[in-house]
């Protein structure tokens, strides 16, 4: 089930540089309006039965309309990712018709004020764009807390959306139902620790077409 | 009468010749008991030797000075001197001196700093010993029982109990029996609850590397047992404690000794029914288990020149515990595990001296250590899994030692080292041949100051060489104050299963293979369709390489006051190539492979500290403690941006903290012992915060992830009887912390425990 909260919609209008420096800016980004909307959602369930995959379809996820997509508007550019267990996917290459690509930063989410003009990766039948184990979340073995899926810290995702016109920074924050701490006893306790498969991330989405700023 | 006429002589020899004059004096212990051989000499140069009275006589022959001080030394006390002037000569005062005990480790002497016995006092590298007397008035059973009240060591667990030593993991520590390796390590670690102390005559403990002289394994220090050596014509003791989580202990030993032929034998049984931290599991955190130790020591004098000497060890245990699995099904199945492991070893030896000042020493160690597994089904009594393990290790070495002069001595030694092993895990029955080559050299140029160098030489069958060199120096300064300081390269060898491992455990579904197998292995996985992700390349994973060290010692004894001993050394271990499991591909089962790699660089380093201070002659009291920081290289390649925003590479490198390290550790320690034999101890472990749960998989220790310190309070009284029986009781753990990450600590154990010697 989706819970949606918005925590914070923050609409700035700033800085209209052409008074502030007039020799060195190019024309068309300086008259740009950055509008960055700022998003939660927690307890995204993207459910993967491994002995029967076919039965746990992917979860489509729009950044736009901040939704959860039908999973019959799969080949349309609707959606930009799509979760699956710690599967992720982007709207492009081998998963989609869009024009979705992500970066992974290894900057904290607060400390990413614009998105690089290069460097896109899609998904391809090899490589997904957004690597799991190593990437957004390190895999545990056998340590403690043994077998548990840790999302990053200082991971940030950078994503362009399935259209190809809209940037978003993405972090994800847990990978269990409620967020739980994960360094506590209970956590670590395969008796008492959450529901694995439950998202909770928030997102930045430049509302302005082709402006690269974050923040 | 004899006497009387004797001295009479003397007398009139003194009188005969008018300068001749004569101090004479007593010299005893702080109990009052005379003390022979005792040193005394005047300022003047002239000097004497205490006879078994501690009695001493000094003939003057001509007196310059008003004021002689006199000096009365002897090995294992601390040094007295006297003023007196010409008139107590004159008046024929007598001169007393009373010798009070050095009191760290008194009159102990060691083999294993420069596998020379050697004086503790002078040995340029720190010894720690711990004494049979010690370990008895602790009511320790196990290695790990006394181990884990000394300073600077830490009890871990990790496949079996085992020791941290300057901040490596047990892998590093090299534990021997009279001289010889105590082989079959689980998982790196040697269980140290296999080694009972009983019969014990000390435990010898050296720090920092010392593979110049032991070779493999000794990166982080080296634990010598020294077995109890009888020398009465026929004595024995008997022991049995008995204690809670039907715990009991019984052991025998026997000694008879004629006209050059010794002969100690030792049998003790150890049982208990184990306990259980975690209610939630199937299985229990220490298994109910029985194990018996034989031992077996004897010298043969073949003639005055030629010794024979055999030192014969066997220990056999079975474990018994349950744990459970989910089937396909989704149905908890129950198991139940019977684990039997023996290990054997056999050391013949000869030892000639042709002429004193030589020696040679031939012996031959064989060794093997067997494990088996049986995990059946507990309804269906169906066999789940057999796991069969052994190995086997096979050292001739040859050694000579001449000592030129006083100042000089030379030790030369060679040998090889054969070892085999047989286990499903290893496909093939992979060997290892290392063949050796060590010198060692001490310099003794005046009475407070010894060099010692030291080289080895290992070229292992599989492995580029291995050179160890080590260097060490004493200086005493003074009467109270001695320096230390000591540098050199330790290695441990990669392992077996570091190499040819093909394990995959049934019960929980990870693989783990040696660098030689992984490759084959991860293939073999694929096309079995069990392999979901790889994570690096596999194609061009890095060769392993020997694990090495480099090491400083430094540090000084100080005897502030005379009951007041104060030691402290300083390490720094710098650490290459150390070998770490990995995750190299993700199964389909949500479980992981992994191999082995060479962690680049760990950095250890510390204070260690002891003070030990005897209130009275009845009241002992020690403290440790160790300031450890311990270090790993850790380098990580990021994705960042540039001052435009666009993506860029960097590496980042830093150093830091390592888990299950605890910066601050201690320990202190009471013991009394009363006239009419009552003695009561008291004994605390502390440790300070750790980390433990890598809860963002990072690798090191963050802000979040320490857990806090404990500490573990021991007590024991006892009352000796008869003279020869002695009673004791006692707890451990009064406190009764028990932490499911801490295994090895029970919960408050009382127990009772009873010797008899005849």
């Amino acid at each position: 089930m989706l819970q949606k909260n918005i925590l914070l919609t923050l609409s700035i209008s700033l800085f209209v540089l052409i008074s502030a420096c007039s020799d060195s800016m190019t024309g068309t980004e300086d008259e740009m309006v950055s509008e960055i909307d700022i998003q939660t959602i927690e307890n995204l369930h993207a459910p993967f039965d491994r002995d029967n995959p076919d039965a746990s379809p992917f979860i489509y996820f729009s950044l736009e309309s901040g939704e959860v997509v039908e999973s019959s508007e799969a080949d349309t550019k609707n959606w930009d990712i799509a979760f699956r267990g710690t599967s992720i996917l982007v709207n492009s290459g081998s998963s989609g018709p869009g024009k979705a690509g992500a970066i992974m930063l290894d900057v904290e989410f607060n400390n990413v004020e614009i998105a690089p003009t290069d460097g896109y990766s899609v998904d391809s039948e090899d490589e997904p764009a957004i690597s799991g184990s190593g990437g957004w979340y390190t895999y545990t073995g056998n340590g403690n807390p043994a077998h548990a899926v840790i999302a990053q810290d200082d991971v940030t995702i950078i994503l362009k959306t399935a259209g190809g016109n809209h940037y978003a920074k993405m972090h994800i924050m847990s990978y269990y139902e409620d967020s739980p701490d994960t360094s506590t006893d209970d956590f670590a306790n395969f008796q008492t620790r959450p529901e694995s498969q439950y998202y909770t991330f928030k997102y930045a989405l430049q509302q302005t077409e082709g402006l690269r700023e974050l923040k | 009468m004899f006497k009387t006429l004797l001295f009479s002589l003397l007398l009139s020899a003194v009188s005969m010749s008018a300068a001749a004059q004569a101090v004479s004096g007593i010299v005893t212990d702080n109990n009052g008991n005379p003390l022979s051989d005792v040193h005394v000499k005047a300022g003047t140069g002239e000097a004497s030797v205490t006879n078994a009275g501690g009695e001493f006589t000094i003939y003057f022959d001509e007196l310059t000075t008003d004021r002689i001080t006199m000096t009365a030394t002897r090995i294992g006390y601390r040094s007295e001197k006297r003023t007196i002037t010409k008139s107590d000569i004159a008046a024929d005062k007598q001169v007393s001196f009373v010798l009070r005990q050095t009191i760290y480790e008194s009159e102990t002497m060691v083999i294993t700093a420069t596998r020379t016995m050697k004086d503790i006092e002078d040995a340029s590298i720190p010894v720690s010993v711990v004494s049979g007397e010690e370990i008895n008035r602790s009511g320790s059973m196990r290695l790990s029982d006394i181990l884990s009240e000394q300073t600077g060591m830490q009890i871990v667990n990790d496949h079996g109990t085992g020791i941290q030593v300057q901040g490596f993991d047990p892998d590093y520590t090299l534990v021997m029996i009279d001289g010889n390796p105590v082989i079959g390590r689980t998982a790196g670690t040697l269980d140290l609850s296999r080694v009972s102390v009983r019969n014990v005559e000390q435990i010898e403990i050296v720090k920092g590397p010392s593979s110049a002289l032991w070779g493999s394994d000794a990166l982080a220090g080296v634990i010598n047992i020294i077995t109890d050596r009888n020398s009465d014509p026929f004595s024995g003791a008997f022991t049995t404690r008995y204690g809670e989580n039907n715990t009991l202990d019984l052991n025998g030993s026997l000694s008879v000794n004629k006209s050059g032929w010794n002969n100690d034998i030792s049998i003790n049984r150890n049982s208990s029914a184990g306990y259980s931290l975690d209610p939630v599991s199937a299985s229990q955190t220490v298994p109910e288990f029985q194990n018996y130790t034989i031992q077996y020591s004897t010298s043969y004098e073949l003639s005055e020149k030629l010794e024979f000497e055999a030192d014969v060890r066997y220990f056999n245990e079975s474990q018994q515990n349950s744990s459970s699995i989910t089937d396909g099904n989704g149905r908890r199945q129950f198991l139940t595990s019977e684990a039997d492991q023996q290990d054997f070893i056999a050391t013949p030896s000869f030892s000639y001296s042709p002429v004193s000042r030589l020696t040679f020493d031939l012996e031959w160690t064989n060794s093997f250590y067997e494990t088996r597994s049986e995990l059946t089904f507990r309804e269906t009594d169906d066999l789940y899994e057999l796991t069969e393990f052994s190995q086997y290790y096979n050292k001739p070495e040859l050694r000579a030692g001449y000592r030129w002069d006083n100042a000089h001595h030379s030790m030369l030694g060679s040998g090889t080292i054969f070892e085999r092993l047989d286990a499903e895990r290893y496909p093939g029955q992979p060997n290892f041949t290392t063949i050796f080559l060590f010198v060692q050299h001490s310099w003794t140029p005046t009475n407070g100051v010894e060099l010692t160098g030291g080289l080895r030489f290992d070229a292992h069958s599989e492995y580029s060489s291995q050179w160890s060199p080590k260097l060490s120096a004493r200086y005493k300064a003074n009467d109270w104050i001695q320096f230390r300081a000591s540098t050199g390269r330790g290695f441990k060898a990669p392992e077996f299963r570091q190499l040819f491992l093909d394990f995959t455990n049934s019960t929980a579904g990870y693989s783990v293979f040696g660098q030689s197998t992984a490759v084959d292995g991860i293939r073999r996985l694929q096309e079995e369709g069990n392999i979901a992700q790889i994570l690096m390349p596999i194609d061009n994973l890095d060769q392993i390489r020997a694990e090495s060290s480099w090491a400083v010692n430094a540090g000084f004894d100080i005897d502030p006051v005379s009951n007041i001993r104060v030691r402290v050394n300083l390490f720094q271990n710098w650490v290459s190539d150390l070998i770490e499991t990995a995750p190299v591909a993700r199964k389909t089962n949500g479980q992981s492979v992994f191999t082995y790699f060479n962690v680049d660089e760990v950095i250890t380093r510390g204070v260690e500290s002891e003070i030990r201070v005897t209130i009275s002659d009845r009241l002992r009291a020690s403290a440790g403690y160790q300031l450890l920081d311990a270090r790993r290289k850790i380098v990580e390649d990021r994705t960042v941006q540039d001052d435009q925003g666009e993506i860029v590479e960097q590496t980042d490198i830093s150093y830091e903290p390592m888990f299950n390290r605890s910066r601050h550790s201690g320990n202190v320690k009471l013991f009394y012992e009363a006239e009419n034999g009552w003695g009561a101890n008291i004994r605390s472990t502390l440790r300070g915060q750790s980390g433990l749960f890598d809860s963002n998989g990072n690798e090191f220790v963050d802000d979040g992830e320490y857990v806090s310190g404990y500490s573990v309070w021991n007590a024991a009284v006892s009352k000796e009887i008869l003279s020869s029986i002695r009673l004791q009781a006692g707890v451990d753990n009064i406190a009764d912390y028990s932490n499911i990450n801490q295994p090895y600590l029970a919960g408050r154990l009382w127990y009772g425990q009873v010797t008899v010697n005849f």
